[in-house]
């Protein structure tokens, strides 16, 4: 009896022992943009690769469920499941609202083993509206303005109370910036001058999702380890990130196509076309909602004539741009609802096109004769100082001179807050990709980001309306008569929807993109013996 | 020598403190709104003025420079604006790995420029002198950025001779333990031989970059220096007395071209100690000039100050250092400021 007990002890030993050498490491993921992360406090303005880490780190009550569109996964607009909570319920109220029912996950932990309640996610939600971040300003949309709609029945269910019924609610419950964080931790890194602790998360993570922040170098490194206590930890192919900023783009190819990165970011389009014969990688470009505008600032004198304005709509060489700066990864934006949005309407769409007799009876019909203007770009984007050489050209035939200035980007910013550039280029990406969300925060009156200056009360009418309308075909109607009159106005000169491109090495697997337009990467895999 | 060195920290300090002074006010003579950075394109109105409360930007000019300069007598540069640090110490982080790509860099233009100068001296107007010349015209017209570009496409995508530009050392590998933060010098001292043959796998191509950029003025000057010599009544005199012409060339030549070689290296290193953003920017280099370059791109001005200053103390304490060089290679100028 005493053998045979050695002889099963010694085979457990030796299987331990044999699946210790021979088990293989989980691989570890490379994903590559111009720079990191700045800082990571979820609720602060950051840079994209600072989301990208956040993306990760968090877990939001529900995300989309992923759609597998040759090798890419990406996000259903339709269908949500729930992750952070493992049910949910969303039922409209009597008052006119939404009530939603999360009931939270009992099998996740934060990284450092604390169960996830509902009232970390409830932390998060007060911290969004009473902190001093940008988030608070985002929940109104859906029709949450006080810490009192978000209540809990147990330590395991929390309600959201919307006084709105917006198609949006959804659809914001899968951002990452409402995702849980460990109150208590925050509460013990908190004091008097910052009560929610905002100091504590720039260089800390402190989410309940599939990865932790192991070390943190802004701008030049980011390691991600896998949370243990992530619900669904088992099903991680990959044994954590590793985010590196290359920041010369032709760097960030060369090192993507040898292997030594498997993800890269951010790589212009001229770049792009180029990497797409190359066996080594694979390169992914899906329509996206975004949009890049030349804007035309209402209240600088000039601009307020229309028919200046609607001259520069139709001077504008919307497929050169398309062809010759994009390179093809990008589509026709064909207004503030850009083209792949719901409810776009294509008639209105259309008329954003290049036509230069149009444009020159409309800069005569205009009375202003050899117009000057002064047209802004960023220095940090290539591709604007590309189109706006184009455009240049372009106005130049029907007779408008412009004056390309090339800014620091924090100059730019300045510049377009005070009102200084009558013409500029600009971009915008919607989380969520909502067509009243994006027609309400980039061209109706007062709000902060409406850089055009454009104001119109009976479209502003449109937009609060279809924002808080659940009927699709209403919504759709409300839509095309708001962008009809934004067309009509010349607002803008919406220059091209840039792609969402990215490029892995051919060894991995498993991207996916969903609403926030962020490279997902926790299901990525990597093949062995590949390169 | 000590009352020398006494004199030179006296001048060193005054130098220091008109730098402080000028950078503080050039840097917010920048346009552009540091808050609006801070706050995002989202932000309201009174979210950038509560930015603008919280970091003093409204405060008097006057009254701003008091308040950072007393931080800087405690060795605070202030906060960044961009990532919410701490401006020394994220300065510091990023300091050895520039210090340790330029000192490498100005050894190897040594190594390659001084005997190059030398062999083009002492074999004047031959096609040794020939090569030389080409080599040094070839090396001042190169620029960084196609150097470090062409290097990187052969060296490391096409051959594959060596790594690629992802930083000091491979991605995902754990740096030594700080002593010197100079990884070679750490790999060094705690013995871990592979790490130290990778952080100068991982040097190579950026070292092979500036060095050969950095040769041309070092040829230059060593040449026409040893020239100089080589042309003099003691070298003339050394001949006549037959000593032999390698004693010539260096216990007698060298010597003496010493002092504008000094000079020139003090220049070169000073002008790497900003770090090179180029060569940082395509090796991934993660040193102090891509760290100014981030700050310059998006206004941070505490950020950019803080580099400025720490620059200029360092070029102020080099040139202290070439000074006393000067004095201990030439006794003359020691002896001048004994007697003034």
């Amino acid at each position: 009896m005493l053998y045979f007990r050695h002889l099963i002890l010694s085979i457990i030993n030796i299987s331990i022992i044999f699946s210790l050498v021979y088990a293989k490491e989980k691989p570890v993921i490379v994903f590559s943009g111009a720079d990191t992360a700045n800082l990571i406090e979820p609720h602060t303005f950051r840079s994209t690769s600072a989301y990208m880490v956040t993306h990760h780190v968090f877990e939001p009550l529900i995300r989309q469920k992923m759609i597998n569109d040759n090798g890419l996964l990406i996000g259903s607009r339709e269908i949500h499941l729930g992750t952070g909570s493992e049910s949910y319920s969303i039922n409209e109220t009597s008052d006119g609202g939404f009530l939603g029912v999360f009931k939270i996950r009992k099998n996740q932990t934060f990284a450092d083993g604390r169960q996830v309640t509902a009232k970390d996610y409830k932390y998060m939600f007060d911290r969004s509206i009473k902190g001093p971040g940008y988030i608070g300003l985002l929940l109104p949309f859906i029709g949450i303005s006080d810490v009192n709609q978000i209540s809990l029945t147990d330590e395991m269910t929390l309600q959201i109370k919307t006084n709105v019924k917006s198609p949006l609610f959804e659809r914001f419950m899968t951002f990452q910036v409402f995702g849980a964080l460990n109150m208590v931790e925050a509460k013990n890194n908190s004091n008097n001058e910052d009560p929610w602790a905002f100091e504590y998360y720039k260089n800390k993570s402190g989410g309940s999702g599939p990865y932790y922040v192991s070390k943190f170098s802004p701008d030049s490194e980011v390691v991600l380890k896998p949370n243990p206590g992530y619900w669904n930890a088992d099903k991680i192919p990959n044994g954590g990130l590793i985010l590196k900023a290359i920041p010369d783009s032709n760097e960030r190819a060369r090192l993507v196509s040898s292997g030594l990165i498997d993800v890269a970011g951010g790589i212009p389009p001229k770049l792009l076309s180029k990497l797409k014969n190359d066996s080594n990688v694979k390169v992914y470009n899906r329509p996206s909602s975004g949009v890049v505008y030349l804007a035309m600032n209402q209240t600088i004198k000039v601009m307020k004539n229309i028919n200046l304005r609607r001259a520069i709509v139709h001077a504008v060489p919307y497929s050169e741009l398309i062809n010759n700066v994009m390179y093809g990864y990008a589509s026709p934006a064909g207004g503030v609802v850009t083209s792949s949005m719901e409810t776009y309407d294509n008639n209105i769409g259309n008329q954003f096109s290049k036509d230069l007799n149009k444009a020159r009876k409309y800069l005569k019909d205009s009375g202003i004769n050899d117009p000057k203007l002064l047209l802004g770009v960023r220095e940090s984007r290539l591709e604007d100082q590309e189109a706006a050489v184009l455009i240049q050209d372009s106005l130049r035939k029907v007779g408008i001179s412009i004056e390309i200035q090339i800014l620091p980007d924090g100059d730019f910013g300045n510049r377009i807050n005070k009102n200084e550039l009558p013409l500029f280029i600009h971009d915008w990406y919607s989380w969520g990709e909502d067509p009243f969300y994006q027609m309400m925060f980039l061209s109706t009156c007062g709000q902060w980001v409406n850089y055009a200056r454009f104001c119109n009360k009976e479209y502003d009418k449109l937009v609060k309306e279809g924002a808080f309308t659940l009927d699709n075909i209403k919504r759709n109607s409300l839509s095309s008569k708001a962008q009809r009159i934004f067309y009509s106005e010349a607002v803008w000169a919406p220059l091209w929807s840039a792609d969402r491109t990215i490029v892995t090495n051919k060894c991995v697997n498993g991207l996916s993109i969903g609403y926030s337009s962020i490279a997902d990467m926790k299901m990525m895999s990597k093949k062995s013996n590949c390169n | 020598m000590w009352r020398y060195l006494f004199k030179r920290s006296i001048i060193s300090i005054f130098t220091i403190i008109g730098i402080i002074i000028v950078v503080f006010f050039i840097v917010r003579i920048l346009p552009g709104d540091p808050a609006l950075v801070r706050a995002g394109p989202y932000a309201s109105e009174k979210k950038i003025k509560e930015i603008r409360v919280k970091y003093g930007l409204n405060d008097p000019l006057l009254d701003q420079f008091k308040d950072y300069f007393i931080k800087l007598m405690h060795f605070d540069l202030g906060t960044s604006i961009r990532t919410g640090g701490k401006v020394t110490d994220e300065l510091m982080e990023r300091l050895p790995a520039s210090l340790e790509l330029a000192f490498y860099g100005v050894i190897f233009s040594l190594i390659l420029g001084v005997p190059l100068g030398i062999l083009g001296s002492a074999f004047k107007d031959s096609w040794i002198d020939w090569f030389v010349r080409v080599f040094a015209v070839f090396g001042s017209s190169m620029t960084f950025f196609w150097l470090g570009l062409m290097l990187t496409f052969f060296l490391f995508f096409k051959f594959q001779w060596f790594p690629g530009p992802v930083g000091r050392l491979s991605i995902g590998r754990l740096p030594p333990d700080e002593i010197t933060s100079f990884f070679t010098f750490d790999a060094l001292l705690q013995g871990d031989f592979n790490l130290l043959i990778e952080s100068f796998h991982y040097l190579s191509l950026p070292v092979i970059t500036i060095g050969f950029v950095l040769s041309a003025p070092i040829i230059k000057i060593v040449r026409s220096a040893m020239i100089d010599s080589l042309e003099s009544e003691y070298v003339r005199t050394a001949k006549a007395v037959s000593i032999p012409y390698i004693q010539i060339l260096f216990s007698y030549c060298f010597r003496n071209a010493l002092l504008p070689i000094t000079t020139t290296v003090g220049i070169v290193f000073g002008y790497m100690l900003g770090g090179n953003i180029i060569v940082e920017l395509i090796f991934s280099w993660p040193g102090i000039g891509r760290y100014a370059y981030d700050a310059i791109r998006v206004n941070d001005i505490e950020a950019l100050q803080g580099f400025v200053i720490i620059v200029g103390i360092l070029y102020v304490i080099l040139n202290v250092i070439i000074d006393l060089t000067y004095a201990w290679i030439d006794p003359r100028i020691r002896l001048e400021g004994i007697t003034k």
